[in-house]
């Protein structure tokens, strides 16, 4: 059978290599083809070229869209830098769907634009975030049915390892954030942020370029609370852990909480997922946490199953082409930017020590507006 | 070794276990009791043995030179009796809140200062001997450096439960927390946010409140956050009624009948779980002997009796009951200002220099006049605020 979709890979090996796999979505889905891959790195473009079987290898991504005639453009690299850039070159090319690592792009501005120009192109978005895990997908089936009574908090956390604080935020707070709007099932009315940095109030002098391009950030603590329109609240926090226990990413994850239950959810792609049958924790022995499987999944090898996560995007992603239609169990690119700006809201409100409303009417990166402003 | 004489002004449920438990303490003695209605007077009286009975709470004083007058009645009487008490230069203790609003806090304060005398305020989960025992595992450093504290209330409509159960809570999160600097809160009614129409009476005349959800996150010095859920429940859950101590090396819970440790920061459902230990609750040397004494004995009286415990060791030594009027003032700040916080939709930086009743004057600045009386009782009040939101 002949391949259906035609695929063009984008990465940057030094910069974010391919992301959480990105580039070997496609390998075991027989309805796409990779013909192309772009990697400015001479060592990685041929690794790359090996790994995905593309017919055709480029130095530069533009020459690659410019050239190759292609359905599907994944932008992989975990550096968010070029990503607005990669993602509106891939629209205006032509292609029909992206599949984007995390975060969508570095600021607020950058996010608009890349979705500006995907729908002007009507090109369809799917973000590498992990709320497309099963687990998820089914823990969300059973909040929506009631299965722990009306939903009320969420409460998410980074891994608080050597990134926590603002770094926890960036790279692992989209995850979180995306997944928690998901649950809330509403978009975010108003939100929170206090960011500290070794116990007191960040300055100017905290700010730092972030990595994977992340933009500047500042502060090794935080906490934040997001007010959903339908009422329902979320918290996260990201705070200095114990770096020398490996919990981190079974400790990543988030807790829904309902008027008759809890749901949690870690360490995401793998994925685990837990019932409390009682609104609320306390460890007296009377009711026990469930640990709640899904065979199929499960049957899948740890290693592989982020991969199975990339191809349930994938998937999704061309349904959504075929469809018309946004992608709506995966992260579209609205769902990423919102994400985004969940996140960006938490330095807002640092910056401006208030709670700020959404939509967030700055969409520069806080600490740029910051800065400019310190220097006036 | 001296025993202090304990004046108990108003004799219902509270009262009742106030005295109880200083009649039982060995290093206090209920000297007079007062209230208006001559039945619960005496019931009292009779259970104590007790012959100095009064109606007037002036003439008790003068008669019997109390050194704490306790002072447990309804809650809008909490802090128009302490004026009157203090007036006397006398010791009080008044149970929670210690006033309706600021001004009433800061007049008591301000009283207290005047006459040279304590003012202590009954949050008794505060000392209760759970609370004890985590204290202990986290002076001991168990947890590694706080980092945040999650407390949450058992169901009670949201405003009234911050008032009723939230300043029990704060009174714990700033025993671990310290002061806090600000505050950013939100309230619902049925999912929506709070307008001037919401604010209304509290059930048992417990101050003007709003909001059947509400929700503040608190800043505490040295990075330290908490959040604080005082969520309406269908039906109340004392399960949900808790204080969580998040360590850079262990958690702390705290509940009504039961303390545990985590020797670990980050819970695994499944895995870790095996790990929190039950702490064994610590009680006062005299407790166990006493309690015996002690009739209606109920899981609070351990509470209660740590806080005459700590009376008695506060005025041997001539410092602040651990309970304060400072800490229950700082307590109102915070329920002050996560009322104003969700009213106008700011953070708001503590101590507030307008002391005013943020939902009174919000109210007040939307043209609308005082709200309509509620019923004191909580089923009744519960009736109708559910009319008025058209639920019934």
């Amino acid at each position: 059978m002949s391949a259906e979709y035609r695929a063009a890979i984008i990465g940057h090996t030094g910069q974010g290599n391919y992301g959480h796999g990105l580039d070997m979505v496609y390998a075991r889905m027989s309805e796409v083809e990779v013909v192309a891959v772009a990697d400015p790195d001479p060592r990685g473009l041929a690794a790359a070229g090996k790994r995905t079987g593309a017919a055709r290898c480029y130095a530069d991504y533009r020459e690659m869209l410019e050239k190759e005639e292609v359905e599907l453009v994944n932008v992989c690299p975990r550096v968010v830098t070029l990503h607005a850039e990669m993602a509106i070159a891939a629209a205006e090319a032509g292609a029909r769907g992206i599949f984007c690592e995390k975060p969508v792009a570095a600021s607020l501005a950058e996010a608009d634009a890349i979705l500006e120009t995907c729908d002007q192109c009507n090109v369809r978005i799917a973000v590498a975030h992990r709320r497309a895990n099963p687990y998820e997908q089914h823990a969300k089936r059973l909040v929506d049915a009631g299965e722990i009574g009306q939903l009320q908090v969420l409460r998410g956390h980074g891994k608080w390892d050597h990134r926590a604080g603002a770094e926890d935020l960036a790279v692992l707070g989209p995850h979180m954030m995306d997944s928690m709007r998901y649950f809330a099932g509403a978009d975010v009315a108003w939100a929170h942020g206090h960011i500290t940095q070794d116990g007191r109030e960040i300055t100017l002098d905290d700010v730092h370029e972030g990595n994977e391009g992340i933009g500047p950030i500042a502060g090794n603590s935080l906490a934040a609370y997001f007010v959903f329109a339908n009422g329902v609240t979320a918290h996260f926090e990201s705070q200095p852990g114990d770096t020398t226990v490996r919990v981190n990413s079974r400790w990543f994850g988030f807790e829904a909480h309902g008027t008759e239950g809890i749901i949690a959810l870690r360490n995401s792609p793998n994925g685990e997922m837990y019932i409390h049958r009682q609104g609320m924790f306390i460890p007296d022995g009377k009711i026990q946490w469930e640990r709640v499987l899904i065979d199929g999944w499960e049957a899948i090898p740890a290693g592989e199953r982020t991969h199975h996560s990339n191809v349930l995007i994938a998937r999704e992603l061309i349904q959504a082409i075929e469809e018309d239609r946004d992608v709506v169990e995966a992260s579209s690119g609205k769902d990423a930017r919102a994400a985004l700006e969940m996140v960006m809201a938490v330095h807002e409100s640092q910056r401006v020590r208030g709670r700020v409303q959404f939509p967030l009417a700055n969409r520069e990166n806080p600490y740029e507006v910051w800065r400019r402003e310190a220097a006036l | 070794m001296k025993k202090y004489r304990v004046a108990i002004l108003g004799c219902r449920s509270r009262g009742t276990s106030a005295a109880r438990v200083y009649h039982a303490h060995p290093r206090t003695e209920v000297v007079a009791l007062c209230d208006l209605l001559e039945d619960r007077l005496n019931n009292l009286g009779d259970e104590l043995g007790l012959k100095a009975r009064f109606t007037d709470l002036d003439e008790m004083i003068r008669q019997t030179e109390p050194e704490i007058v306790a002072i447990p009645t309804a809650p809008a009487l909490h802090a128009p009796l302490a004026l009157r008490v203090l007036e006397h230069g006398v010791n009080i203790e008044v149970e929670k809140p210690m006033g309706m609003d600021l001004i009433e806090t800061d007049a008591v304060m301000s009283k207290a200062g005047v006459k040279g005398v304590q003012v202590a305020v009954h949050h008794q989960w505060r000392l209760s001997a759970w609370t004890q025992a985590i204290n202990q595992a986290y002076q001991a450093g168990k947890i590694g450096e706080l980092r945040y504290v999650y407390a949450s209330g058992k169901g009670y409509y949201g405003g009234f439960g911050l008032m009723e159960i939230g300043t029990h809570l704060l009174s714990h999160m700033i025993k671990f927390g310290g002061r806090c600097q600000s505050v950013t809160a939100h309230a619902t009614v049925r999912g929506r946010p709070i307008t001037p129409q919401d604010v209304m009476p509290a059930p048992r005349g417990n101050g003007t409140i709003a909001g059947d959800h509400v929700t503040a996150t608190l800043q505490f010095g040295d990075g330290v956050t908490g959040t604080l859920l005082q969520h309406r429940f269908d039906k109340l859950d004392l399960d949900a009624h808790i204080v969580e101590l998040y360590g850079t090396e262990g958690r702390l819970m705290w509940h009504p009948r039961g303390a545990w440790i985590l020797p670990n920061p980050h819970v695994l459902p499944t895995d870790n779980l095996d790990q929190w230990q039950a702490l064994t609750p610590i009680y006062p040397e005299s407790f166990e002997q006493a309690a015996g004494t002690i009739s209606g004995n109920t899981n609070m009286i351990e509470g209660d009796y740590w806080f005459v415990d700590e009376y008695v060791r506060a005025l041997d030594e001539g410092r602040e009951h651990e309970c304060s009027g400072a800490e229950g003032r700082h307590v109102m700040e915070i329920i002050m200002g996560t009322f104003e916080s969700a009213a106008y939709g700011t953070r708001v930086d503590l101590p507030q220099s307008n002391r005013e009743h943020p939902l009174v004057r919000w109210r007040h600045e939307a043209g609308l006049g005082a709200p309509e009386p509620m019923p004191m009782i909580d089923a009744e009040w519960l009736a109708e605020e559910n009319r008025r939101l058209g639920q019934l």
